[in-house]
């Protein structure tokens, strides 16, 4: 069974990661600085996100923002991945050169676009977990 | 056991390693006459040849097309102005001129840039769109239009990997694409193609040979696999290249460089680089600097750097590089030594030693070190390096 149990799990969870990278006063300026439209594909359950790190966002002490659903236009990067993967990577225990090689992840685009992201969001694996907590989801953050 | 065995046996067994190498691979002296039974055998019956002008003027082309023409393969047209460093412009025309003349497979005569545009090519003709919609990992999962690949140098290890990287001509930035289903279907190793090889290009294409042994046995994707291949290309590229430098006539050292690039270059292709690579990219993007002779000028910088976080591969490396003894040496002392190998094989094979001889300015070194850090080979390299680190590397190569 998929650990998110369906698309506005999966929004709650990492929408709401989100919520707290765009203003996380780390992460946030970072991610800004990327300067690109990030697309994230889902299946298992089907759902997508757009980051948007390319539009300063009017809202004061938020840095990017992000959406439910695909970019209004084109991401310069889009990564397709199950819910599954996407939840173990957030958690910081996924090593992505296996889930490339075993083709559970997709990365269209510029790949050292891609590539240039992972040091940003290394926070993130710790921020998540505790959110999942947070939330009343302990079994998913063990 | 003696700790010296120890040393020259040591092979990374991972948790997880993937190895696939769906290349075909013949190697004979005159196997190039051959290029037409095996284009049908693959199916192929009108082909759509890439090269290069210069390859064209010295009668190789028609090495290719006539074997072809004798078989009963159609050709389908010739592409012939692929620069050194190919561009999505020159993709997008080849592969429109393919379109045109109803190619149904492709073969690639020539150097690396020659080879990447091929699989370029082959992306577009099987898959629609621009070349530009399918960049990335794991994008292209279906089989594109079959390529046979006949090297014309002895570095790039093209004609087994599954990369393909060509300039964005609207961005100048390299654009890469990585599947399984970009490895040419046959590669035809005929050393008789790469005599003509000059002794400068011989070298460059030579070290980034050695450059591909040896990062792909360092990276952090390496596996069994990948180490018995890198390990067995890198002392025949060690004892060969300045030969083959010295006599390109002979095509027995040309035989040797032509097999060992493409071990090496299959190590490549499934290991992964590191930070040489990273930084040889930047300095091509940034200044043209050719990508061998980049990797060579780089290789010394790097493998230093590395060597403190994998003393016992290291000491492989000294070994394989024919350095007497290296067991009995501290660990600081082998990385020295190592160092100093590779500098003795470039020196020998009269490559250029720093950057500033090959058009790298002080003002490009930061840019270069931030390029560098994004590069996607960075991913594989051994230690963990930001862009001051890269920066004093390049620093140190200027």
């Amino acid at each position: 069974m998929p650990v998110y149990r369906d698309a506005e799990h999966l929004y709650e969870c990492i929408g709401g990661l989100f919520d707290i990278l765009k203003k996380d006063p780390v992460v946030g300026p970072k991610l800004a600085g990327a300067k690109f439209i990030l697309q994230l594909t889902y299946t298992e359950p089907e759902a997508q996100i757009t980051v948007d790190c390319l539009n300063p966002p009017a809202e004061p002490g938020v840095f990017v923002t992000w959406k439910r659903g695909p970019s209004p236009t084109p991401p310069l990067v889009e990564l397709l991945m199950k819910g599954d993967i996407a939840h173990k990577f957030w958690l910081g225990r996924l090593n992505l050169l296996v889930a490339l090689t075993m083709k559970q992840m997709v990365a269209k685009g510029p790949i050292t676009k891609v590539l240039s992201l992972l040091p940003i969001i290394k926070p993130a694996y710790a921020i998540y977990p505790q959110m999942l907590k947070d939330k009343g989801y302990r079994e998913m953050a063990p | 056991m003696t700790h010296c065995v120890m040393i020259r046996s040591m092979i990374s067994f991972p948790e997880f390693f993937d190895f696939c190498l769906p290349t075909r691979v013949v190697a004979q002296v005159g196997a190039v006459s051959n290029v037409g039974t095996e284009a049908r055998a693959l199916g192929i019956t009108r082909a759509f040849l890439l090269t290069d002008a210069v390859l064209v003027k010295l009668g190789i082309a028609e090495q290719v097309l006539a074997p072809l023409r004798e078989a009963g393969v159609e050709i389908a047209g010739v592409f012939d102005s692929i620069p050194p460093n190919s561009e999505t412009k020159v993709v997008e025309r080849a592969a429109e001129a393919a379109r045109a003349g109803g190619a149904d497979g492709l073969v690639a005569c020539g150097g690396g840039s020659v080879m990447d545009t091929a699989k370029a090519v082959g992306i577009v003709l099987s898959r629609g769109g621009s070349i530009l919609d399918h960049q990335g990992i794991n994008v292209i999962d279906r089989p594109v239009t079959p390529l046979i690949c006949l090297p014309t140098t002895a570095g790039t290890g093209s004609e087994i990997s599954r990369f393909a990287v060509v300039k964005d001509d609207a961005s100048h930035q390299k654009i890469s694409f990585v599947s399984d289903h970009l490895c040419p279907r046959l590669a035809i190793l005929d050393a008789a193609l790469t005599t003509s090889m000059p002794p400068a290009l011989t070298a460059a294409t030579g070290m980034d040979a050695c450059t591909h042994a040896v990062e792909a046995y360092c990276s952090q994707g390496a596996g069994p696999f990948t180490d018995a291949l890198g390990m067995a290309a890198l002392p025949a590229i060690v004892e060969t290249l300045p030969k083959a430098v010295a006599d390109g006539a002979d095509v027995a050292f040309r035989a040797k460089m032509l097999i060992a690039s493409a071990m090496a270059g299959a190590a490549m292709s499934l290991a992964g680089v590191g930070c040489v690579h990273a930084m040889a990219h930047a300095c091509g993007g940034r200044r043209n600097v050719p990508h061998g002779v980049a990797n060579s000028i780089l290789l010394p910088h790097g493998l230093g750097f590395n060597a403190e976080a994998i003393p016992e591969k290291a000491s492989v490396l000294a070994a394989k590089f024919g350095i007497a003894e290296c067991e009995k040496m501290s660990a600081g002392a082998r990385a020295e030594r190592l160092v100093a190998a590779v500098r003795d094989l470039s020196g020998a094979c009269r490559v250029p030693q720093r950057l500033r001889d090959v058009g790298v300015v002080t003002g490009d070194l930061d840019a270069i070190a931030e390029d560098a850090l994004a590069d996607g080979a960075m991913f594989f390299n051994p230690r963990p390096a930001e862009a001051a680190d890269l920066r004093k590397l390049l620093e140190a190569a200027f």
